[in-house]
């Protein structure tokens, strides 16, 4: 009898241990959550590219704030859609993250489809976004204009553009629009900033519109003048460039086209999870983020990669910027692409 | 400065490490061409984490080795077994190929490989001279005399159609339909996909390219029995390498023409190295004393080939250098390591920043010698591959093909497409059709397509009245008569009896 | 007539750049700059692909004893090009519904003794190769492999 009974109170205690243990490891901590298991940043582009390099950034500084790793996933396809599907599926556990454009993946989807897009844009799991700037207008630098409104009487300006698989250039457009140039046109196919530098140098076309980073570099070679930041700031890459609504007197229209243009297609990078993930990690992952962003190490890498610093955007900000995009009437939105199918040839 | 920077630049060369960066890439770039489906932009994507915390002068010569030294490795595999190693090696299985299945293999591995070296070193040198000249001949090509420069390309079709006119016609046409399925390059419309986001980016490259040589070799070496090598086919060891190394210092013009196309087709933004190739063997088709043997294993195909295709990253760095345009994606790859790097593409980098460029160069020309110091003796050994039995070699280059179809992009549909132009393939192969010119057509349609559209919107319709276009013109018009003028000058001097029949 | 192999491929070729060119011009609604190479590369490839097959039909007509004896001749070294193709595509199979790390050996290994090699070649082949895949794809390359519908319903 004693011997069962022994038998019984061994089984018991090893039970109230098992239960112990198996309590203590579901209430880890996000801290120790995230110092114990390596993350997977999913990227919907090749490497190499520029987003693929702003989630490097992340990545190569993940260790110093996080204690544990952060592994680069490259998934292009789809114009990113084949990657946000991919995390809208993944499994909600914070393990599985992405670096997204807000423009191009987030916006634009939103304002316009895509095909294939599986995710909802409001459910996911907003971290925070960084690498923001404003989209820059800049026309080769040999052309005989110096501001907006002596561009105003061109006839026959040309902007080019990278085809956005699906998305029409409408940084280029709203450009145009603003300008009022009637028989302006946008020709689209080249791939990326500097193959619209080169075309500039060429003489093929006159001007064209990206982010002040790659307006940036193209002036760097030589190639471009910044005219404005097609925004309603100005951005530090570009000292001395205003805004296009500092410059021009816009019609209540046009600012329309022109604050639908400088909300949706911000050129920042969004970190994001998949839409369910528990509360206390995303908190915990939006605080830890911004303090990452901030740090001296990631200051001078930003500076490295990107040539400048910028105030990171906590998550919940984004959620308010997507909320605002949404809201915008569809009205604005059928007037921007009834001029890309004006504009683009 | 130019000097100033060549010896700044010798002087990188003093240090063992650079040595040892240089030796580690030259094996990754050879074994991760010599697989098939995997090429050394899967084992640089691997390395990034790393190649962003080494300095740029260890990063950069690195993947600049990989990149010189992967065709080298995707030569062999294209001659053993009919499976480019990378898309610049599909040019050189045409020929190839049916030298090792006459037992030749070493003598093509010994010519693919010094024709290889050669171009690296060489080109490296060129690289060096026409630095100044380089911007300025790139800046005088805009897209309307680029939609010639392919439409040149498209012609050698017609070339590479050895038998049936039509039929190499066909293979090139349906190669340019195949290219249309996705997005159109200017307007983004979305073409041929069906609602599947998958056909969104087009068919695959590698998948295609895997499935449309590899499947349809080894399904018919396992139809038929026995091996790769002709029953009666004898290999002599290295003897028979070091004839592939001196038909290529025999065919001295012929080595300096494909290197001076392949480093002018590089030097091209956007355009890559498998139109080069192509290019490359079709001109030493149409000027060789004996085309007609061309298809069936002569050797000057694969010097041809090969020489284009290493001589197009010399070519390529410098317009990736100066331009920040890539030419494939191993330069995209180096792009965004420089940037991280805080290094701007852009004349600084042929101007203040001279010394590492010509760094760089120097890299493809020393890792040409590498290569073939571990490739050549390697040689003799792995000719022997063709005399594996097929029952055991079959099976295995299907799996490292259909495992590789799948790595490219970590996505089964890959695998679904090589399956597909597996069959394809076996079709073509079957009933005469060109395989190397459909994927001619693929890789040229959507450049040409892009090309054609940016200079009808950016120029008009008359884009093609200008000298260099006009020029381009006339070439395209040369070679496509200068099949029929050479069979009617034979003709001629038959019915004069001048030539024996 | 029954129709010569290369007459039937000409024909499938035609039906393929029909159908391209009836889509183009019909199916969607592309701008012109979107249909008009397809439609120009498709007529050139209906030309070509009629052309070809006139002139196939025209030959078979004439040599209809030799094109019979061709017929057989294709066939039967169709049927074995196409069995060995099932292989293939019972390898893709295998891959989608139980992953690459089981497939391949079980391919590897059924395959090469069904072409003939011995049981220990074939059993050494499979396992080494197998090996190699996954340590240099898995381990090496990082690269997960498709684990398959059955293991990924499992998990």
């Amino acid at each position: 009898m004693a011997r069962t009974g022994s038998k019984f109170m061994v089984r018991s205690a090893l039970l109230a241990l098992g239960l112990v243990y198996a309590q203590l490891a579901l209430s880890e901590t996000p801290e120790e959550f995230y110092k114990n298991n390596p993350v997977e940043i999913v990227v919907g582009f090749s490497a190499g590219g520029g987003t693929d390099s702003a989630a490097r950034t992340v990545s190569v500084s993940w260790a110093e704030t996080f204690g544990g790793i952060a592994k680069i996933n490259n998934m292009p396809g789809g114009g990113t859609v084949v990657a946000a599907n991919y995390v809208w599926r993944a499994k909600p556990d914070g393990l599985t993250l992405f670096v997204s454009n807000f423009g191009t993946t987030l916006a634009a989807t939103t304002l316009f489809g895509a095909p294939g897009k599986l995710f909802d844009v409001n459910k996911f799991s907003y971290i925070a976004m960084f690498a923001d700037e404003p989209p820059a207008f800049a026309i080769g630098k040999d052309l005989p204009y110096n501001s907006l409104e002596e561009l105003k009487k061109v006839k026959g300006l040309k902007l080019g553009s990278t085809s956005a698989k699906g998305m029409p250039p409408f940084g280029d457009v709203t450009m145009l629009y603003l300008l009022g140039l009637e028989d302006g046109k946008v020709v689209t196919g080249y791939n990326s900033a500097p193959e619209v530098g080169l075309a500039i140098k060429q003489g093929e076309v006159h001007g064209m519109v990206f982010s002040a980073n790659s307006i940036m570099k193209e002036e760097k070679k030589g190639v471009t003048k910044a005219l404005a930041t097609v925004d309603y700031q100005a951005s530090p890459l570009l000292p001395g460039v205003k805004p296009v609504s500092q410059q021009l007197k816009l019609t209540p229209e046009q600012d329309r086209i022109l604050k639908l243009y400088a909300s949706a297609f911000r050129t920042g990078r969004v970190l994001m999870g998949p839409p369910g993930m528990d509360p206390a990690k995303v908190e915990y992952l939006r605080t830890k983020t911004l303090e990452l962003f901030r740090s001296k190490g990631y200051k001078v890498l930003a500076n490295t990669v990107f040539g400048y610093w910028e105030e990171p955007m906590a998550g919940k900000d984004v959620e308010k910027l997507i909320a605002e995009v949404q809201a915008t009437p569809k009205a604005d939105v059928e007037l921007m692409q009834q001029l890309a199918k004006k504009f683009i040839k | 400065m130019t000097f100033h920077a060549i010896f700044d630049a010798l002087g990188n060369f003093a240090n063992l490490q650079m040595w040892l960066v240089m030796t580690a890439g030259t094996v990754i770039g050879l074994v991760f061409g010599l697989v098939p489906g995997i090429s050394g932009m899967l084992a640089l994507t691997l390395m990034l984490p790393f190649l962003f915390f080494m300095t740029p002068m260890v990063a950069l010569p690195l993947i600049m080795t990989v990149m010189a030294i992967q065709f080298q490795g995707g030569a062999v595999s294209a001659i053993l077994l009919n499976v480019p190693g990378t898309p610049g090696s599909s040019a050189t299985l045409i020929d190839g190929f049916p030298m090792t299945q006459r037992g030749e293999g070493g003598r093509a591995l010994g010519a693919a490989q010094t024709a290889s070296a050669l171009a690296n070193i060489l080109t490296a040198f060129v690289a060096l001279a026409v630095i100044p000249l380089i911007l300025p001949m790139i800046v005088a090509l805009r897209s309307a005399d680029m939609v010639f420069v392919i439409l040149l390309g498209l012609t050698f079709i017609g070339v590479l159609a050895s038998g049936s006119m039509i039929k190499g016609l066909l293979s090139g046409g349906v190669g340019l339909l195949i290219s249309f399925i996705g997005f159109h390059p200017t307007t983004g419309a979305e073409r041929f996909i069906f609602g599947y986001l998958y056909l969104y980016d087009g068919i695959p490259l590698v998948p295609l390219m895997l499935g449309l040589f590899a499947i349809p070799e080894m399904v018919a070496l396992a139809a038929t029995g026995g091996n790769i090598a002709e029953s009666r086919a004898t290999i002599n060891g290295m003897a028979d390498v070091w004839q592939g190394v001196r038909d290529v210092f025999r065919h001295k013009r012929l080595v300096l023409q494909s290197q001076l196309i392949g480093f002018l087709v590089g030097a091209l933004p956007g355009v890559g190295a498998s139109p080069a190739t192509f290019i490359a063997y079709g001109h030493a088709k149409q000027s060789s004393k004996d085309p007609e043997s061309f298809g069936k294993g002569n050797v000057e195909g694969v010097i041809a080939a090969e020489s284009a295709n290493n001589a197009c990253e010399s070519g390529a760095l410098l317009t990736t250098l100066a331009l920040g345009i890539p030419g494939s994606p191993i330069m995209a790859l180096l792009l965004g390591v420089m940037t991280m790097h805080g290094l701007i593409p852009g004349p600084d980098m042929l101007t203040t920043n001279l010394s590492l460029s010509i760094t760089l160069i120097w890299v493809i020309a020393i890792s040409g010698v590498l290569g073939i110091a571990i490739c050549l003796p390697l040689a003799p050994r792995l000719s022997r591959i063709a005399f594996i039995p097929g029952s055991l070699l079959a099976p295995i280059v299907l799996v490292l093909a259909l495992t590789g179809a799948f790595s490219y992009h970590n996505r089964y549909e890959d695998v679904v497409v090589a399956v597909i132009f597996g069959l394809v393939g076996m079709v073509m192969r079957r009933f005469d059709y060109n395989r190397p010119a459909l994927l001619l057509g693929f890789i040229l349609g959507a450049i040409f397509e892009k090309f054609f559209f940016i200079a009808l919107h950016a120029d008009g319709p008359y884009f093609f009245v200008r000298p260099i276009s006009l020029g381009l013109i006339l070439a395209i018009v040369a070679v496509i008569a200068i099949g029929p003028v050479k069979g009617l000058m034979k003709r001629v001097k038959l019915a004069r009896g001048e030539v024996k029949a | 007539m029954k129709l010569s192999g290369d007459a039937s491929v000409y024909l499938s070729v035609l039906a393929i750049a029909l159908f391209i060119v009836g889509w183009s011009l019909f199916g969607e609604d592309y701008s012109f700059d979107s249909k008009f190479l397809p439609i120009l590369i498709g007529g050139v490839v209906v030309l070509l692909a009629s052309a070809g097959l006139w002139n196939e039909v025209r030959v078979q007509k004439k040599n209809e004893v030799a094109a019979n004896m061709s017929n057989t001749f294709v066939r039967e070294s169709w049927r074995g090009y196409f069995v060995h193709f099932g292989w293939v595509a019972g390898f893709l199979l295998g891959i989608y519904l139980i992953g690459f790390l089981l497939a391949i050996p079980i391919f590897l290994f059924t395959y090469s003794r069904r072409l003939g090699s011995r049981f220990l070649p074939a059993l050494v082949a499979s396992l080494t190769v197998s090996v190699f895949i996954y340590g240099a794809f898995e381990f090496g390359l990082d690269v997960k492999l498709y684990r398959g519908l059955l293991f990924s319903w499992l998990s």
